[in-house]
């Protein structure tokens, strides 16, 4: 055989190898994912984005948001936080358990947990601790639950309940995970800043809402016009510099709306199986804690 | 396989570059031509990290438009046209062949051109598809698939008639590249960009996305760009210094290496994607990182060997273009090790590892390239040798400003942003801000090395057409697609 075709053979079985490990795997791997129903939300998750947000996505992807902003949250690990959710019948076998479960704590604390259930025993301890915990409290007819809550600067920052995995990209298309992060994460966005107003505002000038941004300004989503018979209900309430010259108001076009309603459907508050995490609805009922037990 | 080091032979090349003559004039022109486009963009998009309120009515010239339209500019108009230039010359030159159908070869690269505006404009005017280095709009691609079917189809055939059968180890990297290409680009092209668009096929779902298009990234910059760089480091520095490759077969070694890890390089692990891709990335890396080290190592022998030690402009490219190839491959096998890639990986850095490798290595090679090919292709020789230390010593500051600071600043934005205590205003003020201005200054000296270089290039282009309408006296030259016109002189010698 000449040297011409050893070369083509090996650059093409290299290209095979390649192809198949690098593209053709994590297709079979991930192609197959479909949502599934969360228990904590009771409903299908992830689901897909209503029109307007969909709409919404485009513009970001157009304006190029993601050259500047990840939508993805990293975790470091996990800590548990144990939690006596019923004391049951054995008030001083619990109590002397409770006492073994946290050794630092007073006679005085100890009954305060035992009597005031549902309460903290241990916050933010490791899974030895936890095991050892458990099987302290088995056959106590106490009930003590493992409240997991995920570490992380990202988590720290508030950018995010937990990890994001590849299920919260599910219908993304294109998926715009990002690889810089000149502003901050945005893939929970929408449950930390809910105000409409407020994104209407930064997007037209970061400086109204936040000094010392380095955001661009996108006023070409808005619109500048004439106030006719009186000012829109939507038109921005802009001040100082950034105020109209008088007797015209600054409304927000569709697409404007349209990226604000895709910023507030980046919601990832809900725990899924491969980022569980500690879960408290906030609306609704009073014994809103459900917790994740830790299985046995 | 170092017979054929062409330096040594009195062979006449009078034919064979002749008949690559305007072939060349036209990728390398414009080539340069989308180098300086590039870094315009990439310099508006900079300032406008200092003034947000800076041309921004416009959607089309906002910062996240800017960016990819740079990249793209820089990677498809400038990296890769001008790799094309460079690999097409090294083919014929160590092949010892002419070009075969220059005509077509014009008309590919016509098309090219084409697709790449037409792919600029898509993403300026919002069609981006949001796949990192893949983000020009599906309606471009059918020109490039055209276009590189000619150039590449044209390289092919050229490389299979060449009357020195034997191979040296830059042809292996050329075939490589001209053959890994169209590959990997129609595959992610087609599953990330094209499916989508026509619903046929179920797209590709979800984080599978960012997989393909990581794949695609990496086998671009390491395979693609990445052979046809060391192509023409192993290619001209044995030829400047006077000395045969110091061992062919380390340089093979480290083909296969790069051939085999190259393509999954470089990701850094992200827990929204399955964790053994970054995991296996981070071994990917090391492998290519190893393989760059051989080769520096060959290089270096060779050149400590070698007849000529004070170097010229053109070694100094090479130097320039292979210091930061290896520093790349380094780099970012340090950063892939999953304690530093916890700290790297959203910050500056990576856009200073992507920058250094996109200028300091792909475009340090190309402009060496573009010094020493073009007199001797056109037969005119640089009539400002003076601008063109300015263009080596701009172009270098600059990369070294534009990349260095993000590399650097990368170290500390990463660090602060790992540290919640640091409020991420803060962040800005002293993680990124400091930085930015820096490599906008760097961007700056860019641009200016862009803009000379582009003078110096298009005078050349000028004067050869000049040359060759006066001495032929027609324009029927231009026409007939620049090659039929020299005399066919039957000199190559025929020993197959
Ligand atoms: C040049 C980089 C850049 C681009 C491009 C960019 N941003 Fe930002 N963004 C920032 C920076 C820096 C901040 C933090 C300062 C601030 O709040 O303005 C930020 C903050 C934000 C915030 C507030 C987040 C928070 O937690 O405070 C939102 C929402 C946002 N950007 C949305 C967008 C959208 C939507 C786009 C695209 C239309 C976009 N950004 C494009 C840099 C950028």
């Amino acid at each position: 055989m000449n040297q011409g075709s050893i070369l083509f053979l090996s650059v093409f079985g290299a290209m095979a190898l390649s192809w198949g490990g690098f593209v053709m795997l994590p297709q079979v791997q991930l192609g197959s994912q479909s949502t599934r129903v969360v228990k904590e939300i009771g409903r299908h998750y992830p689901a897909e984005r209503g029109g307007l947000a969909e709409r919404g996505r485009d513009i970001y992807r157009a304006a190029g948001c993601v050259s500047c902003h990840t939508q993805q949250v990293r975790q470091s690990g996990y800590e548990f936080d144990l939690v006596l959710t019923k004391a049951g019948d054995f008030t001083e076998l619990v109590t002397s358990l409770v006492s073994q479960a946290n050794t630092s704590l007073t006679p005085q604390e100890t009954a305060a947990i035992v009597g005031n259930a549902p309460t903290t025993i241990l916050e933010g301890v490791g899974k030895s601790e936890v095991d050892r915990v458990l099987h302290l409290f088995k056959d106590s007819g106490a009930k003590v639950a493992a409240n997991i809550r995920p570490l992380g600067p990202d988590i720290e920052r508030g950018w995010g309940p937990r990890q994001t995995v590849g299920l919260d990209y599910l219908f993304d298309q294109p998926v715009l995970l990002g690889s810089q992060r000149i502003g901050p994460d945005l893939v929970d966005v929408g449950s930390r800043l809910t105000d409409r107003k407020w994104h209407l505002l930064h997007l037209y000038h970061p400086h109204t809402v936040q000094e010392g941004s380095i955001m661009p300004a996108y006023p070409y989503l808005f619109e500048t016009k004439k106030i006719l018979s009186g000012p829109s209900s939507d038109a921005l309430a802009l001040e100082g510099d950034f105020s109209p010259p008088e007797g015209m108001e600054v409304v927000p076009t569709p697409e404007a709306n349209a990226l604000v309603d895709y910023l507030l459907s980046l919601r990832i508050q809900n725990p899924v199986f491969e980022a569980p995490y500690m879960f408290t609805q906030d609306q609704g009922s009073d014994d809103n804690n459900s917790q994740m037990e830790q299985p046995e | 396989m170092e017979a054929n080091q062409s330096s040594k032979s009195t062979f006449d090349w009078t034919d064979i570059d002749a008949s690559y003559r305007f072939p060349t004039l036209f990728l390398a022109g414009k080539a340069v031509g989308w180098l300086l486009l590039g870094t315009i963009f990439s310099l508006i998009a900079s300032i406008k990290m200092h003034a947000p309120g800076f041309l921004s009515s416009c959607s089309w010239v906002t910062y996240g438009t800017m960016m990819p339209a740079a990249l793209n500019a820089i990677v498809y108009g400038f990296a890769l046209q001008g790799a094309f230039a460079a690999m097409l010359w090294m083919t014929m030159r160590l092949g010892q062949v002419r070009l075969v159908a220059p005509g077509f070869l014009f008309i590919g690269t016509a098309l090219w051109n084409l697709g790449v505006l037409i792919g600029v404009l898509g993403i300026m005017a919002g069609h981006s598809s949001g796949h990192a280095y893949l983000e020009m709009p599906g309606y471009a691609l059918p020109f490039l698939f055209a276009a590189y079917g000619l150039i590449g189809g044209i390289a092919l055939v050229t490389f299979h008639k060449r009357q020195v059968r034997e191979l040296y180890p830059s042809q292996w990297f050329i075939f490589a590249a001209l053959y890994w290409f169209p590959w990997i680009f129609s595959a992610a092209s087609y599953l990330l960009v094209i499916s989508p668009l026509r619903q046929v096929v179920q797209p590709v779902r979800g984080v599978a996305q960012s997989v393909v298009d990581a794949w695609y990234v990496s086998g671009l910059n390491v395979i693609v760009l990445g052979f046809a760089g060391l192509a023409i480091l192993q290619y001209l520095i044995p030829k400047l210094v006077k000395r045969d490759l110091h061992n062919a077969y380390l340089s093979l070694f480290a083909f296969w290496m790069l051939l085999l890890f190259g393509s999954f390089s470089g990701i850094l692990s992200s827990q929204a994607l399955p964790s053994w891709v970054g995991s296996l990335s981070a071994v990917c890396s090391a492998f290519v990182a190893f393989a760059w080290l051989v080769i520096a190592y060959n290089l270096f022998v060779t050149f400590r060997g070698g007849a000529t030690k004070s170097a010229g402009l053109g070694l100094r490219f090479m130097y320039c273009s292979l210091g930061s190839g290896l520093l790349v491959a380094l780099l970012t096998a340090w950063a892939s090790q999953e304690a530093t890639s916890q700290v790297l990986q959203f910050s500056l850095f990576v856009p200073g590892l992507k920058w250094l490798y996109l200028h300091g290595f792909v475009g340090m090679g190309l402009l060496g390239g573009i010094y020493l090919f073009l007199p001797k292709v056109t037969g005119n020789d640089w009539k400002a040798q003076g601008q063109w230390t300015i263009i080596f010593m701009a172009y270098a500051t600059g990369v070294i400003l534009f990349s260095g600071a993000l590399l650097v600043g990368g170290w500390k934005h990463g660090n602060m942003l790992i540290n919640a205590e640091n409020s991420f205003v803060e962040v800005l003020r002293s993680g990124i801000l400091p930085f930015i201005r820096i490599s906008t200054a760097g961007e700056l000296l860019i641009v200016i090395a862009a803009l000379l270089l582009w003078w110096n290039v298009m005078v050349m282009v000028c004067r050869t057409y000049c040359g060759c309408l006066l001495s032929m006296g027609g324009c029927g030259i231009l026409a007939a697609g620049g090659s039929k016109q020299l005399p066919s002189k039957t000199n190559v010698k025929k020993k197959s």
